[in-house]
């Protein structure tokens, strides 16, 4: 199998803290920061950081706003966002397709995927 | 082989957690347990003491006040330690999609699900308000009326309908592979069927027109009480369950 045939895959989208941030907010209108945070297991540094790589990216969207004396830090997905995650799915399900049908020979070797740096 | 595992790892903690998002109000399970296990202990209270007709509304009325009362201050909880999600009107219609909307919707409009103070839900306010009096105020007009006006049957079937109203949209949605999810709907569907069983139990052992102070109705009602206290502690658990990561993901 040459590694032409295989599947691009966004690195934005393909680092695993960034993955489930945006498997999140694919999910919903829109999270703060404070679930993500909950949902995803990243310290608040970590979190804050990814979010800023993504907002460069414009794959999200990030607003804020005083709710009780209280910044509320909302997150929510772009359009190009949620079209990068639906190409990094469907990369993902062609290599597990690929991993599937290659000979039992070759099944040592791993099979990495061709990763492209950031678009935009 | 390690590169697969890792890959249907990542792939299973990724469905979870967009359970877990479209999810995120009705699993906070925290909200109603205590109002079911308050009608619980009332109820159980009725079948050995015979409550009298306005003992009993005004019971249940202090109970619906205070589980209200309580909601509200939980929903603030939840929000102030797990943080806030607003769902999309997809992710609400979601389970109906298949069936067409109609006549569903209105099923799927009463779904705790939709958080109706932030995004494009906040118009459903007023639907689930106007829903919630439509199966709620019947229930307690019965209660009100004399024992021997209306039939038994009624009375229970109401209840009935109302917890599978309450039940059936969590038995319909699609599950991620974890265990844990699918205990849930187990549990849902389990449930289900439980209350169809006390129903018919109740209709072979009630009179034709049982007195409001009857042992049986009450045990009805505490049937009901524990079914939903046991979905709703569940549902608790399971929100802290999958809002535990196992470690922070490599970056």
């Amino acid at each position: 199998m040459s590694e032409a045939n295989l599947p691009e895959i966004d690195r934005v989208v393909h680092e695993p803290a960034r993955l489930a941030i945006l498997t999140v907010l694919a999910s919903c209108a829109q999270a703060d920061f404070l679930f993500l945070e909950r949902a995803t297991g990243l310290t608040r540094g970590n979190l804050s950081v990814q979010l800023t790589r993504l907002e460069e990216a414009g794959f999200v969207t990030i607003t804020k706003t005083i709710e009780r004396k209280r910044t509320l830090t909302m997150v929510s997905l772009a359009a190009r966002g949620r079209a990068a995650l639906e190409e990094y799915w469907e990369s993902m399900e062609q290599l597990r397709a690929m991993a599937r049908t290659r000979p039992a020979s070759s099944k040592k070797q791993s099979l990495p995927g061709k990763l492209h740096p950031a678009r935009g | 082989m390690a590169r697969v595992q890792a890959l249907l790892a990542a792939d299973q903690r990724s469905e979870e957690l967009r359970y877990l998002t479209e999810h995120y109000r009705d699993l906070q399970g925290m909200r109603s347990a205590p109002g079911c296990a308050l009608l619980l202990a009332f109820s159980a209270a009725g079948a050995m003491l015979h409550f009298g007709k306005w003992t009993a509304i005004a019971g249940l009325a202090l109970i619906g006040v205070a589980s209200a009362l309580w909601g509200k201050w939980c929903t603030g909880w939840y929000e102030r330690r797990y943080g806030v999600v607003a769902e999309t009107d997809e992710t609400i219609m979601a389970p109906f999609k298949d069936f067409g909307h109609r006549p569903l919707t209105l099923l799927s409009l009463y779904s705790p699900r939709a958080d109706v103070r932030y995004g494009p839900a906040r118009w459903k306010w007023w639907a689930l308000a106007a829903t919630g009096l439509l199966f709620l105020a019947p229930l307690a007009w019965f209660y009100s009326m004399p024992a021997d006006s209306l039939p038994w049957q009624i009375e229970l079937n109401i209840c009935l309908y109302a917890s599978v109203f309450l039940l059936l949209p969590v038995c319909l949605f699609e599950m991620p592979a974890s265990r844990f999810v699918w205990l849930r709907r187990a549990l849902y569907m389990g449930a289900i069927v439980g209350l169809a069983a006390e129903n018919w139990w109740a209709m072979a052992h009630l009179s034709e027109f049982a007195n409001p102070g009857d042992a049986t109705r009450w045990l009805a009602l505490a049937w009901i009480a524990a079914v939903m206290l046991c979905v709703t502690a569940y549902d608790h658990w399971l929100f802290q369950h999958l809002l535990t990561p196992k470690k922070e993901p490599a970056s």
